[in-house]
């Protein structure tokens, strides 16, 4: 593996570790009943870690370590940054809300199942485990909305405290002739949420179900395939498998004959022939595979 | 010849009987005539993609099936580029907003802030300020119907509410602040100096597109290199003149928002620039006879 391989398999390893510690905190303080404040200060600090140093990812992007957008990358980075270091971490009232629990929790839940696939995927390419693309691509599906709810909840009721303090915020007149009210600026943030959500979880669905019946399709593809470099270990002896069982219906080959034509960059990746497990490129495709889920993201 | 036109998934939509050397907009009339949901500039056709290429290459209207060498039994990839506004349609109503709204503020300031005393004069800098700005846009209508030439007819509509979106809003948000109760102005000379410096950006602006409008003969249909004024030296001179003028602006009232104008609209025309002088460097590769593309800034010397 090159060595920024093997950084993006130690940065995705330690982003799991701490995500899961955070998971580990809430789900241990909800067994224990604890209020909500209690919960917030044993997985405030991690949570602020992890969020924190996923920032880097931005960088990932901007040195094209992986090939994500890096303005998408800080986006989403701000997105959840604005919520937890804004809103939530300097006002001892909202964290007394359930919202605030409910909102690391789905982060976490969703981050203890990414981080793993992507470290594997990169660290291993198409002998990433299905089970854990599967888990990665569905997941989301019950784990977004709740999350997108629980952040908008938290801005809802933090709002009172945000126009009575009026944090971050310049008033006229001044030299720079602007005003900022950032309590407005929330205000604005919660009506286009839904929007800006709503683009983030289509494009998931999206990937979603490129990547899985992909996955599916990469096996039985294959066989059609020969002599197809990179190929080992488990996939190499499925296809011979598949040749030398006559009980064994094969699968049908794929009913994709304008794709097979057309040769259009994004689709070569997703559609290619040359798929594993993981639906990504052989051998060397590993990074690809990271990089593909991270543009999914 | 038959044509088959086929669906981005690969269906057949349609086949078309044509002449080969009926031209592309022939072709699409047909089209229409069979699909009458698909007005002619609702359609885009390609060739199948060939290997190596990221997408097949696009049928110009001006040229001949057989250009592409399209024969009996041939195929033709077809997408509905969803419902189309004229360009110049949405340049008159996105540059309209920001020539009504800005003023707004000026002379109705008693509706536009409530609630707060309004002195009894403007600054001058908020005088000329206005005037700076109708001026701009006033332009930039003249220009649309007198001096552009468009490359394509239309574009999709949703960019009507996009781009509308962006002028209306930011001329808004701009004025807003500039033309506020509390505005403080910033000190008289150096206003009176930036914007002075801006008039004339502004004027170079015009001179560089009236440059880019005669580089097109009626009826040429290919790129040519800019040549004079500062083309000599950047390929997007327009653009550069445009961006000082602005950047002058917001010097000159001295407001966030102008900044944020500026800045935001730097970065969309970088966007543009970029691709321009890449198309054009491509193009002019110096061999069979083309020219070679001169060595020059992008937009924004001594930056890009």
């Amino acid at each position: 593996m090159r060595i920024s391989q093997i950084y993006l398999v130690l940065y995705n390893a330690l982003q799991a570790c701490g995500w899961a510690a955070v998971l580990g905190a809430i789900l241990y303080g909800v067994l224990q009943k604890g209020r909500p404040e209690q919960l917030y200060n044993s997985a405030g600090f991690l949570t602020k870690l992890v969020q924190g140093a996923s920032l880097l990812e931005t960088l990932h992007a901007a040195v094209g370590l992986v090939p994500s957008s890096p303005l998408m990358s800080l986006m989403q980075w701000m997105g959840r940054s604005n919520v937890f270091f804004l809103i939530l971490e300097p006002n001892p009232q909202v964290r007394m809300s359930w919202w605030s629990v409910l909102m690391m929790g789905t982060w976490a839940a969703a981050e203890v199942i990414r981080y793993p696939q992507y470290m594997l995927s990169t660290a291993l390419g198409e002998r990433c485990p299905h089970w854990l693309t599967w888990l990665r691509y569905t997941m989301f599906i019950p784990l977004y909305p709740v999350g997108v709810v629980a952040e908008m909840g938290l801005m809802v009721a933090a709002l009172p405290y945000l126009a009575a303090s009026k944090p971050y915020s310049l008033e006229l007149p001044n030299a720079y002739n602007w005003a900022f009210s950032y309590h407005r600026f929330i205000q604005i943030v919660l009506a286009l949420y839904p929007f800006l959500w709503w683009q983030l979880y289509s494009a998931l669905l999206r990937s979603r179900s490129k990547k899985l019946t992909q996955v599916g399709r990469g096996r039985g593809r294959r066989r059609e395939e020969e002599g197809y470099p990179g190929e080992g270990g488990r996939e190499g002896k499925e296809t011979k498998e598949y040749g030398a069982r006559h009980d064994v219906q094969p699968p049908p080959p794929p009913a994709r004959g304008s794709r097979g034509q057309r040769n259009t960059t994004q689709r070569t990746v997703v559609a290619d022939s040359s798929d594993g497990g993981c639906g990504v490129g052989g051998c060397g495709g590993c990074v690809r595979a990271f990089v593909l889920s991270r543009n999914c993201k | 010849m038959k044509l088959e036109i086929l669906s981005r998934s690969g269906h057949i939509i349609a086949t078309l009987d044509v002449n080969p050397d009926a031209s592309v907009s022939e072709l699409k009339k047909k089209f229409y005539g069979l699909k009458r949901k698909y007005y002619p500039s609702r359609q885009r056709f390609t060739l199948p993609v060939k290997p190596g290429e990221k997408r097949g290459t696009v049928l110009e209207d001006s040229k001949r099936l057989s250009d592409y060498g399209l024969a009996d039994g041939g195929k033709l990839e077809f997408k509905d580029l969803g419902p189309q506004i004229g360009y110049s349609t949405v340049f008159f109503w996105e540059y309209f907003g920001p020539l009504a709204v800005y003023p707004l503020f000026f002379f109705l300031p008693k509706y536009l802030y409530p609630h707060l005393e309004a002195p009894q004069q403007h600054h001058l800098v908020q005088k000329l300020a206005v005037a700076y700005w109708c001026f701009h846009y006033t332009k930039r209508i003249i220009e649309t119907f007198t001096v552009h030439k468009f490359g394509h007819a239309t574009m999709p509509i949703f960019n009507l509410f996009k781009n509308c979106a962006y002028y209306w809003g930011y001329a808004a948000y701009v004025s807003y602040f500039v033309n506020h109760p509390k505005y403080t102005p910033p000190n008289e000379k150096v206003s009176l100096t930036c914007l002075g410096l801006a008039l004339l950006m502004q004027l170079g602006n015009l001179r560089s597109h009236i440059i880019l409008s005669n580089l097109r003969k009626p009826g040429e249909k290919d790129y040519k290199i800019p040549r004079g004024f500062l083309f000599n030296y950047v390929t997007c001179a327009n653009y550069t003149f445009e961006i000082w003028g602005w950047l002058l602006f917001s010097g000159a009232v001295q407001s966030i928002p102008a900044y944020l104008f500026a800045i935001t609209g730097a970065l969309q025309m970088m966007q543009w620039a970029i691709a321009k002088h890449k198309r054009l460097v491509k193009t002019f590769d110096g061999k069979d006879g083309r020219p070679k593309y001169p060595r020059r800034w992008i937009i924004f010397p001594p930056f890009i």
